[in-house]
């Protein structure tokens, strides 16, 4: 089905966060999670997600999901997950706060030959490969936790920068919902399937666990600036790998950073950096 | 082959069917396969080589949420909020498209989910200015 002038805006296909609560329901029948776990599973990548984004200046969100708990007068930051006026189902089950964050802003790279980028007042990193495919509505066919073209956009990359999974040390997925990015890092092989929603209530996620995501605070804290963002996710890679991410480093600087970005309806796009 | 640019309208040809309740994909001669809603060429293999074919209306509904914000054409506020799912056509394309007979709460979406995959029929959404395919849920 395609998103395009005949049927996309005419038909109303055109609803992404009804999309994600699709994904929501898809993950918890085949791996036979609860909504009552999807709902905490939300909850602890969201508290990741904030985190990160009170440690970085230049996230939108830079509270985190605790302080806001308290501000609204919650003693139990889930109570306040779980308040319908505070965090409203807006495609059951996904709420509010499991969702993107619009931005303004904007992101550039500089790209150059590895002997000029040598001896530079920057300590260069390595594009190591690339994979890109598109697709159109519905993103995923009959399981909406599999979407075919990040999988090929995903094997290109790999199998140009000749990594696998377990070589990945730090991984950033488009998540502008929260269970999408988490199924993404499924597919790529970086968390084991269905086991994205324990991997972020053991903290696993953090940027001091062992499986780190979206340190800048992803797509919900530190926001997203639709065509910008994957620069800034790349940037983002980069200050890990060069050890200056600050307060949010990753303790041990990851070698090989992996970055997916989806553009919009639909294109999937991965990157492989690693140290030159 | 045809000249492209001579080949009719499968848009048209769709939405002159939807107007009637009846509702339409193309058929590919080179791989078999369908492509709903239709388009000039085959979704799966590219081919031009495409011949209309009926659909029986009938699908199975995989899942089912909701939107308490619409899609971006203002038609659809009227009837916002309102169920959204995920759909095996019956002739075997995965289709998405609103959902009538169950109400737009977390707690029938709830027990809808709980029920597992539904049957559902197709039927046209009269719209002030287009008409818009949309599944009931049988019985």
């Amino acid at each position: 089905m395609a998103v395009n002038q005949a049927y996309g805006v005419p038909q109303g296909y055109d609803i992404f966060s009804t999309y994600n609560g699709l994904v929501a329901l898809g993950y918890c029948r085949k791996y036979g999670i609860s909504i009552e776990d999807y709902d905490r599973g939300m909850f602890e990548l969201c508290r990741t997600r904030r985190l990160h984004g009170s440690l970085n200046p230049k996230a939108n969100i830079q509270e985190t999901l605790e302080d806001r708990a308290a501000a609204k007068g919650f003693t139990d930051a889930f109570d306040y997950w779980r308040s319908d006026a505070h965090n409203p189902f807006v495609a059951w089950p996904s709420r509010l706060l499991s969702l993107v964050t619009t931005a303004d802003g904007a992101s550039a790279m500089v790209l150059t030959r590895a002997d000029l980028a040598r001896g530079g007042k920057s300590q260069p990193v390595e594009f190591k490969g690339f994979g890109i495919s598109y697709s159109d509505l519905p993103w995923y066919g009959e399981d909406p936790t599999h979407w075919e073209f990040d999988r090929r956009a995903i094997d290109a990359a790999f199998g140009m920068a000749s990594i696998g999974p377990a070589d990945i040390d730090y991984l950033h997925t488009h998540d502008c919902s929260h269970i999408s990015g988490l199924c993404t890092a499924e597919t790529i092989g970086y968390l084991p399937p269905g086991g994205g929603l324990d991997a972020a209530r053991a903290g696993r996620l953090r940027f001091d666990g062992d499986r780190p995501m979206s340190t800048h605070g992803g797509r919900h804290a530190f926001g997203h600036a639709w065509g910008a963002s994957a620069g800034s996710d790349t940037y983002e890679a980069v200050l890990q790998m060069r050890g200056k991410a600050g307060a949010r480093q990753i303790p041990s600087p990851p070698e090989i950073s992996v970055i997916h970005t989806h553009g919009y309806a639909m294109i999937g796009t991965v990157v492989v950096l690693g140290g030159l | 082959m045809q000249d492209v640019a001579e080949q009719p309208s499968a848009i048209r040809w769709y939405y002159e069917g939807l107007g009637q309740n009846v509702f339409r994909a193309v058929s590919c001669r080179s791989c078999g396969k369908l492509t709903f809603p239709p388009t000039g060429c085959c979704e799966h293999c590219g081919s031009w080589e495409v011949e209309g074919v009926e659909l029986s209306g009938e699908a199975t509904l995989l899942y089912a949420t909701h939107n308490i914000t619409p899609a971006c054409h203002p038609r659809f506020e009227t009837i916002a909020p309102y169920v959204y799912g995920h759909l095996r056509l019956r002739e075997g394309p995965i289709v998405q498209a609103i959902i009538l007979g169950v109400e737009a709460r977390p707690e029938s979406l709830r027990a809808l989910f709980e029920r597992g995959p539904v049957p559902v029929k197709a039927e046209t959404l009269t719209m002030e200015d287009l008409p818009v395919i949309a599944f009931r849920l049988a019985g």
